[in-house]
């Protein structure tokens, strides 16, 4: 009896391991084994069902009070915004027109673009989803290499939850309790240098073996220079600046978050009416698919709300504790073990189910955890280690995604390419990229200055 | 049977109503972040704005933001739940019999999704109604007061919610007894797509 008391929270994370297999939506297996649990908690008596008098107050503080998640709404309108209205589109085919005499020019402008549009609703599945329905159609036409052309695309579509301004970024940073701003700042080295990697090798790799990637005929683009400049006024500019003003507003700490997110959200509307292809309809839509992402989100925080503060009332958390100060593996043995752990789950959980799972868990030893002098001093950071593990959590989800034969961003992919593509395509044009993200995710374990520099400079 | 199916459409098409109307909520939000970023960032310093009927203390816009963002929220859950948009690990329930996937969103309604609504509704209500008899005001005294009606929303979500569920167990039920005619009706929640994808199928 005491031993499956004991094992409570255990059981806990066994029942949703199998439940969430089951097929229904995660928000509500989660909600329901927070309330089972109670239950069986209460008939043991070890716990009193009326302690869940306390959740309203909890989804109030957690989710309904709390500024910062508001900018999650706005950037998924933001980013919704920009799809529908054409203006992710017309942006992909300017980069085309810009590299096109560059071996393989087409797989470069769509890592560009997953670099640049990161801020597309920073939900995997649907970021790869439109990346391959834009992207991948255009790409065999012009006769590249199906895995070449798989592989750019999923790695590049995932790109979004690392590079600011990130959805997860924002969610993780409030379950952390460290700053959206500065981690939004730390995120930006090891993005870009995600998004290098990928530019250096598919350059390398379309210079040596050019049947990989066609070039484009020279007629595709604006006849001449006068239309060529239109198009960068047009279609070029104007969605650049939009993003450099959102997050150039955040890192000058002049705006936060969430104003920064409002504004965005704001000027993506304009950007629309300004290219005549905002009408009735499309505002409609827009709303609609950003109201169902946001619900979908926040559906799982409610859901996970409950969950957490089960396993918590169990023991959870002592249990926890109790196993890793009792195993000794030291800080370096825990953070390996958490990074296998959330690689693990990324084969079958998106991101959003991890964070609002595995982080309220393990959040706490994380703030604890000493890496000495690795992680280095920061006048105008406080919690480094804290961000350092943030970013290294984010570029592990990526590589997670990515990494077959489950990698979650290549089973969406699957679902939309053509007909002619099969997954061993998709297998065999990853396997480079999740080469060069784990070069990255290494350097960003090496060298945490990789995150924390342009933060510790930027703030100062 | 058609009963029943009909019970099921009728709760859909009314929670589908209160959906897509909080959907438009968004362009309030965004408008209020921008409204109050350009008040203390550009006019702060013109006495005759601050002055005016025009100007609203930030604190007071701030608040409205995440209010609107709660109740934004908060009433498309359902929606989303009816739209399926909610997340499902869809690994094994792509080799799922359409049966039982019908039998798993059933049993799923009633012990897991139903039971949590019912427990958030009811304490969410004595929640909000704590709020309303002490007449409670933002913590920080220039904000909002009426602090019930946000805190109102959060049982009116979860009952909401709580009634797409039992929508949904009604369809499962028509789609595992029911006549064949209404199978196609009924099999909104049985069928596999890929959550985020654009082109799926989505029952209207």
């Amino acid at each position: 009896m005491e031993m499956l008391v004991e094992s409570l929270p255990i059981l806990m994370f066994l029942a949703l391991g199998i439940l969430l297999f089951s097929g229904y939506p995660v928000a509500f297996v989660l909600g329901g084994i927070g309330l089972g649990f109670a239950f069986i908690g209460d008939w043991l008596g070890v716990f009193n069902v009326a302690r869940l008098m306390v959740v309203p107050s909890r989804i109030f503080g957690g989710t309904m009070e709390a500024p910062v998640l508001v900018a999650i709404p706005m950037f998924i309108y933001m980013g919704t915004m920009l799809e529908k209205s054409g203006v992710a589109r017309d942006l992909l085919y300017c980069l085309q027109v810009l590299t096109r005499r560059v071996p393989g020019g087409l797989a470069l402008s769509v890592t560009l673009m997953g670099t640049i549009m990161a801020a597309t609703t920073g939900i995997i599945g649907a970021s790869v989803v439109m990346m391959t329905l834009l992207a991948l159609p255009v790409m065999l036409e012009r006769g590249y290499n199906k895995s070449l052309a798989t592989g750019t695309i999923a790695a590049s579509g995932t790109l979004g939850i690392l590079i600011p301004p990130s959805i997860m970024l924002v969610i993780m940073s409030d379950l952390l309790s460290i700053p959206v701003g500065t981690v939004f700042i730390a995120a930006i080295v090891p993005g870009l240098l995600l998004s290098a990697l990928y530019c250096v090798y598919i350059y390398a790799v379309c210079h040596i073996k050019p049947e990989l990637a066609p070039p484009l005929p020279d007629d595709i683009g604006p006849s001449d220079r006068a239309e060529f400049w239109a198009m960068i006024l047009k279609s070029f500019l104007p969605p650049i600046l939009l993003i450099v003003v959102v997050l150039g507003s955040i890192f000058a700490g002049f705006a936060t978050p969430t104003e920064a997110a409002g504004v965005g959200a704001i000027g993506a509307t304009v950007l629309a009416i300004w290219n005549r292809k905002l009408d009735w309809s499309t505002l409609k839509d827009v709303c609609d698919r950003s109201a169902l992402t946001t619900a979908m989100l926040f559906g799982i925080f409610v859901g996970a709300t409950c969950f957490s503060l089960m396993f918590r009332w169990l023991g959870g958390e002592a249990l926890i504790d109790e196993f890793i100060a009792e195993w000794g593996v030291g800080p370096w043995g825990i953070l390996f073990v958490l990074m296998a752990m959330i690689f693990f789950l990324g084969f079958f959980f998106d991101w959003i189910e991890i964070t609002l799972i595995v982080l309220p868990v393990f959040g706490p030893i994380v703030g604890k955890l000493d890496f000495g002098g690795h992680v280095g001093e920061y006048a105008s950071i406080a919690n480094a280690g804290v961000i350092w593990f943030t970013i290294l959590v984010s570029v592990n989800l990526q590589t997670s995604f990515l990494t077959p034969p489950f990698g979650f961003a290549l089973f969406y992919m699957k679902g939309v390419a053509p007909p002619g593509v099969t997954i061993q395509h998709i297998y065999k044009g990853i396997v480079p990229f999740v080469l060069l993200q784990l070069t990255g995710l290494g350097l960003v374990l090496l060298f945490p200055e990789l995150a924390l520099w342009l933060p510790g400079t930027l703030l100062e | 049977m058609p009963f029943l199916m009909r019970v099921s459409e009728a709760l859909e098409a009314f929670l589908q109503a209160i959906g897509r109307v909080a959907s438009f909520l968004f362009i309030p939000l965004m408008i209020v972040i921008f409204y109050d970023v350009t008040q203390r960032k550009i006019l702060e310093y013109d006495h005759d704005f601050t002055s005016s009927v025009f100007y609203f203390s930030s604190t007071k816009m701030q608040e409205m933001e995440w209010h609107i963002h709660a109740v934004l929220f908060l009433l498309c859950l359902a929606y989303a739940y009816l739209k399926d948009a909610h997340v499902r690990i869809e690994l094994v329930r792509d080799q799922m019999h359409p049966r039982t996937r019908a039998w798993i969103e059933l049993i799923g309604c009633l012990i897991f999704l139903i039971p949590y609504c019912i427990l958030v509704t009811d304490y969410g209500y004595t929640f909000a109604e704590r709020a309303f008899i002490s007449g409670e005001s933002s913590a920080s005294g220039v904000g909002l007061s009426h602090r019930w009606i946000v805190k109102g929303a959060l049982p009116l979500g979860f009952l909401l919610l709580g009634l797409a569920g039992l929508a949904v167990a009604l369809r499962s039920l028509v789609f595992l007894f029911g006549p064949d005619d209404l199978k196609a009706r009924a099999g909104s929640h049985v069928g596999v797509h890929h959550a985020d994808n654009p082109d799926r199928p989505v029952a209207d």
